[in-house]
C-alpha cells in the first residue's frame, strides 16, 4: 500500500506540472493586460512599460513559468496584480469557505444517499420506491444552479417565504441552501450507486446464508449487504470530488459566498493572473489529493484490491 | 418514455432550426410599399432593418405574422409604454412567457437560445467523440509506448480541474464565438470516448474474427476501420448520447457565469442570470422557471434516449 501511494504521488508531480503549465500559458498568452486595465488614466505607456519590467512581464513565458514554479515550491504564490495583496492571503480567506460548503455538501449527500439507497433496495417492490427512483433520475438531469436560483426565489425572497438569507456566509442559516443545492446532483448520483450495489449484494449467496441463519432483515441489510455496496461508492466518491468543487463555483456565485470559485471568477474578470494561477494551482492540488485519498480509501475498505496491488 | 424523449429532442431541434421563422421581429411574408417580401428575416436580412411587426402593420397591404412576433434582440419597452412599470413583465397574452429585464420576449429568446445550446452540445459531442475514438483506437491497436502515452494522457486529463480551466480559457478568449466555445469544451470532453474505445479495441483484438481478418491478409488500417471500430462503437455511442446532456449542463453553467457566447446573443444561462439579478425585485419567477425547464427537458431527454440505446445494445450483445 505504501508503494502504491508512492507511485501515485510520483505520477502526480508531472500531472501537476502539466496542469499548471497549461493554465499558466493560457492565462499569459491571453489578450488583455492587467496594467492596461488599471483605472489610472494618467498612466503613460512609459509607466506601463516600467511596471511591466518590474513585474517581470517582459521576460519569455518559459522563464516566467520556471520562476513561478520556483516561488511556488517555497510557498510563495505572488501578489495580486490588482490590489498588491499576497495571493496566499486571499486564498487563505477563500479556501475555508469553499471547503466548508463543499465538505458539508459531501457529508450530507453521502448520508442522504446511503439512507435513500438502502430504502430503495429494501423496499424495491413498493410503488413509492419506484416513484422515488424515477424522481432521482429526473433530479440528476436538473442543473444545480437552476435549483439554486429556484431555491432562493422560493425560500429567500418575498415571492416565496423568507426563511433563509439571500446572500453571504455569516451563520448556519446561510449554509442551508448552498449545501442543499450543491449536494443535489451528488445525492442523485450516489443513491443510484448505493441502490444498485445493495440490490446486487442482496441477490448473492452470502446474504441468503445470513438470512438462513435467521438474522433479522435489518441486520442482513446493514451488516452484510451494505458493506459490499460501499466499495464502489468510495471510488465513485473520489472521482466525483472535482465535480463538487466545480459545482461550488456556480453555487458560490448564486449565493454570493466569497470562496475559491468567486475569487477565481472575479480575478478572471480583472485579468488578475497571479490570483487566477493561485486558485487554479490550489484547486489542482486539492483535486489530485482527493483522488489519492479515494484510492487509499478504496484499498482500506476492500482488502482484495490491496492483494492485487501487492501481486 | 423513450418516444416522449425523442419527441422532446426533435422538437427542440426543430425550434432551433426554424427559430427565425417562428420568432422574429419581421413577418413571414409582407406586402409593403408595393414590394412583396417573403421571409425577409432569412432572405434579405438587411432590407427591412429597423422595422417590426408593429411598425409594418399600419403600412402593409397584407402580412403573415410569425407565431411569436418578436425578435431575440427586440426590446418592446417603447412600444408598450402604456404598460405600468418597467420590465421585466410577467407572462400575459402578448408575451406568453413574459419579458426579460429590458423588455425582450422570453419565449423568443428561449427559442433562439436553443440554437446556441444545441449547436454547442452536438458540436462538442461530435468533436470530442471523434477525437476520443481516434486516440482510443490508436492506443488500443498499437499498444506499447503509444498506449502508455495515451493512458497517461487520459489520466492527466481526467484529473484536470475542468471548470477552472474552462473559465481561464474562455475568459482569455474575451467574448468567445460559438465555435470557440465548442472547441474549448470538446478539448476537455474526449476522455470517456477514448477510454471506452481503447478497452473495446483491446478486447476485440483477441477475438477470432480479427485474427481471421489478419490471416486473410487485411492491412492494419482495414482491420481497424472495418472490423474493430464498428464493433467497438456501441458503448461509445451510448456514452456520447449521455455526453450531450452533460454538454448542455456545462454550456448553460458557463453562460450562467457569463463565460459562454457573448451577449446580446440569446442563451439559456443568460436568462437565468437575469432571474438571479431580479430575485428580490420584482421576483421575476418566469425568468427562472422557463429556461430551467428548457435545460432540464433537453438533459433528461438525452438521458432517456441514452438509456434506451444502452438497453437495446445490451439486449443484443
Amino acid at each position: 500500500m505504501g508503494r502504491l501511494i508512492a507511485t501515485r504521488l510520483g505520477w502526480m508531480v508531472p500531472t501537476f506540472l502539466v496542469i499548471t503549465a497549461l493554465t499558466f500559458a493560457m492565462a499569459h498568452l491571453a489578450p488583455g493586460d492587467p496594467l492596461l486595465l488599471s483605472d489610472d488614466p494618467s498612466a503613460s505607456l512609459d509607466t506601463v512599460a516600467q511596471a511591466r519590467s518590474q513585474l517581470g512581464l517582459n521576460r519569455p513565458l518559459v522563464e516566467r513559468y520556471v520562476t513561478w514554479v520556483g516561488r511556488l515550491v517555497r510557498g510563495d504564490l505572488g501578489t495580486s496584480a490588482v490590489d498588491r495583496e499576497p495571493v496566499r492571503a486571499k486564498i487563505g480567506a477563500a479556501l475555508p469557505r469553499t471547503v466548508l460548503v463543499s465538505g458539508l455538501a459531501l457529508v450530507v449527500s453521502c448520508l442522504v444517499a446511503l439512507g435513500l439507497g438502502l430504502l430503495l433496495a429494501a423496499r424495491r417492490d413498493a410503488g413509492w420506491a419506484r416513484v422515488l427512483a424515477a424522481s432521482l433520475t429526473v433530479a440528476s438531469g436538473v442543473p444545480s444552479f437552476w435549483v439554486a436560483v429556484m431555491a432562493l426565489l422560493l425560500f429567500a425572497t418575498p415571492r416565496g417565504v423568507e426563511w433563509f438569507p439571500l446572500q453571504g456566509l455569516e451563520g448556519p442559516s446561510h449554509l442551508v441552501l448552498p449545501v442543499a443545492c450543491l449536494a443535489w446532483p451528488t445525492v442523485a448520483m450516489l443513491t443510484r450507486y448505493v441502490h444498485a450495489g445493495v440490490a446486487k449484494a442482496l441477490e448473492q449467496d452470502f446474504v441468503r446464508a445470513a438470512r438462513a441463519r435467521g438474522l433479522t432483515e435489518r441486520r442482513v441489510l446493514l451488516f452484510h449487504a451494505l458493506p459490499n455496496a460501499l466499495v464502489p461508492l468510495v471510488t465513485v466518491l473520489g472521482l466525483h470530488l472535482p465535480h463538487v468543487f466545480a459545482g461550488s463555483v456556480v453555487i458560490e456565485r448564486v449565493f454570493g459566498i466569497q470562496g475559491m470559485g468567486l475569487l477565481a471568477f472575479d480575478a478572471i474578470g480583472t485579468r488578475d493572473y497571479p490570483v487566477v494561477m493561485g486558485v487554479a494551482t490550489v484547486m489542482a492540488a486539492v483535486t489530485l489529493g482527493s483522488m489519492l485519498l479515494a484510492d487509499v480509501a478504496a484499498l482500506a475498505v476492500d482488502p482484495r484490491l490491496a492483494a492485487g496491488v501487492r501481486r | 418514455m423513450t418516444r416522449v424523449a425523442a419527441v422532446v429532442l426533435l422538437g427542440w431541434l426543430g425550434l432551433a432550426l426554424f427559430a427565425d421563422l417562428l420568432a422574429s421581429e419581421l413577418p413571414l411574408a409582407v406586402r409593403v410599399d408595393g414590394v412583396t417580401w417573403v421571409a425577409p428575416a432569412l432572405i434579405r436580412p438587411g432590407a427591412l432593418q429597423g422595422e417590426t411587426h408593429a411598425s409594418l402593420a399600419p403600412r402593409a397591404e397584407w402580412m403573415v405574422r410569425t407565431p411569436i412576433p418578436f425578435g431575440p434582440l427586440q426590446t418592446v419597452v417603447t412600444l408598450e409604454a402604456e404598460r405600468a412599470g418597467a420590465p421585466p413583465w410577467s407572462p400575459d397574452a402578448r408575451h406568453w412567457l413574459g419579458t426579460d429585464e429590458i423588455g425582450r420576449d422570453v419565449l423568443c429568446r428561449l427559442i433562439h437560445g436553443a440554437r446556441v445550446t444545441l449547436v454547442v452540445a452536438f458540436g462538442v459531442v461530435l468533436l470530442s467523440t471523434l477525437l476520443g475514438v481516434l486516440l482510443g483506437a490508436f492506443a488500443g491497436l498499437k499498444g506499447g509506448a503509444i498506449d502508455l502515452f495515451v493512458s497517461r494522457l487520459i489520466e492527466v486529463a481526467s484529473t484536470f480541474p475542468t471548470v477552472f480551466f474552462l473559465m481561464v480559457i474562455v475568459a482569455a478568449l474575451r467574448a468567445p464565438s460559438l465555435w470557440a466555445v465548442v472547441l474549448v469544451l470538446a478539448a476537455t470532453r474526449w476522455i470517456e470516448a477514448a477510454r471506452l474505445m481503447r478497452a473495446e479495441v483491446q478486447r476485440l483484438e483477441g477475438l477470432d474474427f480479427v485474427q481471421a481478418a489478419r490471416a486473410l491478409g487485411a492491412s492494419e488500417l482495414r482491420v481497424l476501420v472495418v472490423h474493430l471500430v464498428p464493433n467497438a462503437l456501441r458503448p461509445v455511442i451510448v456514452s456520447a448520447t449521455f455526453a450531450i446532456g452533460t454538454a448542455v449542463l456545462l454550456e448553460s453553467a458557463l453562460s450562467f457565469l457569463g463565460l459562454s457566447v457573448a451577449p446580446p446573443a440569446a442563451t439559456w444561462g443568460e436568462l437565468l442570470v437575469q432571474a438571479h439579478r431580479t430575485l428580490v425585485h420584482p421576483g421575476a419567477w418566469w425568468l427562472a422557471v422557463f429556461p430551467g425547464l428548457a435545460i432540464a427537458s433537453v438533459v433528461l431527454a438525452t438521458q432517456a434516449v441514452g438509456a434506451a440505446l444502452q438497453r437495446r445494445f445490451d439486449g443484443r450483445a
